[in-house]
């Protein structure tokens, strides 16, 4: 049995050059048609909270791949669900609160371009993709694939973005850009399935009788949780925040109609 | 008979279509966790060879799910009647829906993927010390609870706080100067289902405290924040959650019974000196009843054990001589027609009675030593769940749905819902020939002599399920003209 290290070695951060690069070439960009759609559309200019969350969003992104979080992802598996909670519940969605406003006051799509956007965020689609997303990269051979190179972990977390990014785009949009889930109905419907699947695969995760990811059996043990207690942990880690996340959207989402 | 929408025109259709969808997911959980139960009674007859693992699962599923279901489906029935004259957030009642929804989520996952298999009243501390699951899955059936238990106390807490807005305070909407004092108050009295709604919303938000007081500290004990939980406060606390919901969902359903059965006989049902003071004990008598369950711990103060034995006895006399001779003496003469919706009443009325004289007798406490862990107890709450309780719900779902797409139930329908009755009561029977002959309950498997009753049971089961198949259909196809139909509610606006 591999010693634990000792405590303090979970709480480096990990200094990631192309993620920080790309989060300010992201803020700076969008901080610019931010401010150029404000300027030409005094009508209807995008507002402050938009930039915010848009700001906030990217700062979760930085927080969950070069915090102590991302830091320890190959070393706990707990760690690494926490850092895919923070980019799938929390990042996701608060770039859309950034990027919805200024999509509306953006051109007009194109008739091609509009028939495909429509039917990539159809809600069955958008769900379909998410939810394929999140199951292919927690099966063995690709999570430990991911765990073993850097360019495939990073393809595995913009992945998680994006699909996440097209899963609340069809509740979050407003009827302007989206004609679906414009009744509570379909919006719980939609809310119920999107929790509940990510819920099934936690719990798969969670109560697996064996550790799923021979990766996390041979790291270096940085606590005293063993490889599966850890990877119980990680289930629960990723059931409890998304029931969360889905109950604040409902509550934000849902009208008296 | 096709009843007019008078009574649904004048809710909000927001509203209606939650309340629509509380009523059908309650349904839905209700088919499906009575699939769970022919499997076991499959099982227990010796027709099915299901691992005595499996069993206990899906008897912990089958008895928590039955209860959200039924419980879900009763407070969307009560959401659509006290629409009429109350203004609801259909938005309050969605939200409420999906947390409970999701709650029921963690309870299915724990069971049925995490193995949880503790019974679902959980007692303390065998749930942290599971054999065949881990703490996690103990974790998330509690965390199910928890998540039921604060989708009941929104939807509770949203109920009263508008009845009461509605009558200028809740002492208004209990009529409690009525009570007291005997004379009519100038303005006018809450209707007994805004009355109904309110003793409910309390008793539930009181509930679902007790299920957070319970539940939190167990948590804390996974957390390492807290030392240990004593096991009898543990027991106490499940119970007063537990129980009280079962009973809640019995005393909502009977509240529909108050909002449909006048629209069938054409006679109002008033609120009387009775009524009132009868739902006003009924806050009181469902909270104090539940000790009942604790009488073979010898740990437990002899106060409680008195207390469960009186309220026991006490909670019957408002049901009985208010509800179920109220019912009757508005249906007796009134040429009321019988349809689905009044047969299912007609049932439910019946069950609530022979299920309420089974729990009498069970918690009378020299009986409760002899009885309490033989079959007699799953018969009585089958009797008052399944043809008290589900079959007011149902009436009153088939009656919103068949009202709204204006249809008029077929003589099969209403054949169904006789059938339902025939196999609710066959089915029934054999749990309480069983109790009576002193087989064990929750055993997975049955001695060969013990075979017999869940043999003769499972073609009444049978026979309930083509009944349930046909009005399940039939509330299928109208349900598109139903709710296509609330729309034109709010139009009307």
């Amino acid at each position: 049995m591999i010693a634990p290290l000792p405590v303090a070695s979970l709480w480096h951060w990990k200094w990631e050059a192309p993620v920080a690069i790309a989060i300010v070439a992201a803020q700076v960009a969008f901080t610019g048609m931010w401010i150029h759609r404000r300027a030409s559309s005094p009508d209807a200019r995008p507002r402050w909270p938009a930039l915010v969350a848009f700001t906030i969003g990217l700062a979760v992104i930085g927080l969950s791949i070069m915090s102590p979080i991302g830091a320890n992802d190959e070393l706990l598996l707990s760690m690494h669900m926490l850092e895919h909670d923070l980019l799938i519940w929390i990042a996701a969605p608060l770039l859309l609160v950034g990027v919805i406003p200024l999509r509306e006051r953006g051109r007009a799509l194109q008739a091609p371009e509009r028939s495909l956007v429509r039917v990539v965020t159809h809600p069955v689609v958008a769900l379909g993709i998410s939810s394929a997303v999140l199951w292919a990269w927690h099966l063995p051979w690709a999570y430990d694939r991911a765990l073993r190179s850097e360019t495939v972990h990073a393809l595995e977390h913009a992945s998680f973005l994006g699909a996440y990014m097209l899963y609340w785009w069809p509740i979050m949009a407003p009827a302007s850009l989206t004609p679906w889930l414009r009744g509570n109905a379909s919006r719980v419907v939609y809310l119920l399935a999107g929790a509940t699947q990510s819920a099934i695969l936690a719990s798969l995760i969670a109560f697996h009788a064996d550790v799923l990811y021979a990766t996390y059996t041979v790291a270096p043990r940085v606590t005293s949780l063993s490889p599966l207690a850890d990877q119980r942990l990680a289930g629960m880690l990723m059931l409890f925040p998304g029931v969360v996340v889905h109950i604040i959207a409902a509550i934000y989402l849902l009208k008296d109609k | 008979m096709t009843m007019s929408p008078r009574a649904l025109a004048a809710s909000d259709g927001g509203v209606v279509r939650a309340a629509i969808a509380c009523m059908l997911a309650g349904f839905g959980g209700f088919l499906l966790m009575g699939v769970l139960g022919l499997l076991m009674r499959l099982d227990q007859g010796g027709l099915l060879a299901m691992p005595p693992e499996w069993f206990y699962r899906i008897m912990t599923l089958h008895g928590s799910g039955m209860v959200a279901s039924v419980l879900l489906a009763a407070l969307g029935g009560l959401a659509a009647a006290v629409s009429e004259t109350t203004r609801l957030s259909a938005r309050t009642l969605w939200i409420a829906l999906l947390i409970y929804l999701l709650g029921t989520g963690f309870v299915d996952l724990a069971t049925l993927v995490g193995g949880f298999a503790g019974g679902w009243t959980v007692l303390h501390p065998l749930p942290f010390d599971g054999r065949e699951w881990t703490l996690a899955a103990a974790l998330q059936m509690y965390a199910g609870y928890l998540l039921v238990a604060v989708g009941l106390a929104v939807f509770c807490t949203h109920l009263l706080v508008a009845t009461a807005r509605t009558y200028g305070g809740v002492t208004k909407v209990l009529a409690w100067r009525f009570v007291l004092t005997g004379r009519r108050p100038e303005q006018p009295l809450p209707r007994p289902v805004e009355l109904i709604a309110a003793v409910i919303a309390i008793d539930g938000i009181i509930c679902a405290l007790a299920g957070a007081i319970y539940l939190i500290p167990l948590f804390g004990l996974a957390a390492g924040m807290v030392g240990n939980v004593d096991a009898l406060f543990a027991k106490n606390f499940v119970l007063l959650f537990g129980h009280t919901i079962a009973n809640l969902s019995i005393y909502t359903a009977a509240g529909l019974v108050y909002a449909t059965l006048p629209l069938y006989t054409n006679r109002e049902w008033k609120t009387t000196w009775p009524v009132a003071c009868a739902w006003n004990l009924i806050i009181v008598l469902m909270l104090a009843n539940y000790s009942h369950h604790l009488y073979q711990d010898f740990a437990q103060p002899l106060a409680l054990q008195l207390l469960g034995e009186i309220g026991s006895y006490a909670v019957g006399l408002p049901s009985f001589i208010v509800t179920i001779i109220g019912a009757l003496t508005l249906m007796y003469g009134s040429r009321m027609r019988w349809t689905v919706t009044t047969i299912l009443i007609a049932l439910g009325l019946w069950g609530w009675v022979f299920g309420g004289l089974g729990a009498l007798l069970d918690a009378t406490i020299p009986i409760n030593q002899v009885m309490h862990n033989t079959m007699w107890v799953p018969a009585h709450f089958h009797t008052y769940y399944l043809l008290g309780a589900a079959a007011f719900c149902w009436a009153y779902l088939y009656h919103v749905v068949t009202t709204l797409s204006h249809a008029p139930d077929s003589g099969i329908s209403r054949a169904a819902a006789w059938l339902y009755g025939v196999g609710g009561a066959g089915f029934v029977l054999m749990f309480f020939i069983a109790g009576a002959n002193s087989v064990p309950r929750r055993y997975a498997v049955h001695a060969p002599q013990w075979q017999v009753y869940p043999r003769i049971a499972v073609p009444f089961v049978l026979l309930l399920t083509a009944s349930l198949a046909w009005l399940t259909w039939d509330v299928l196809r109208h349900l598109g003209p139903a709710w296509g139909s609330t729309r034109e509610i709010a139009s009307t606006e």
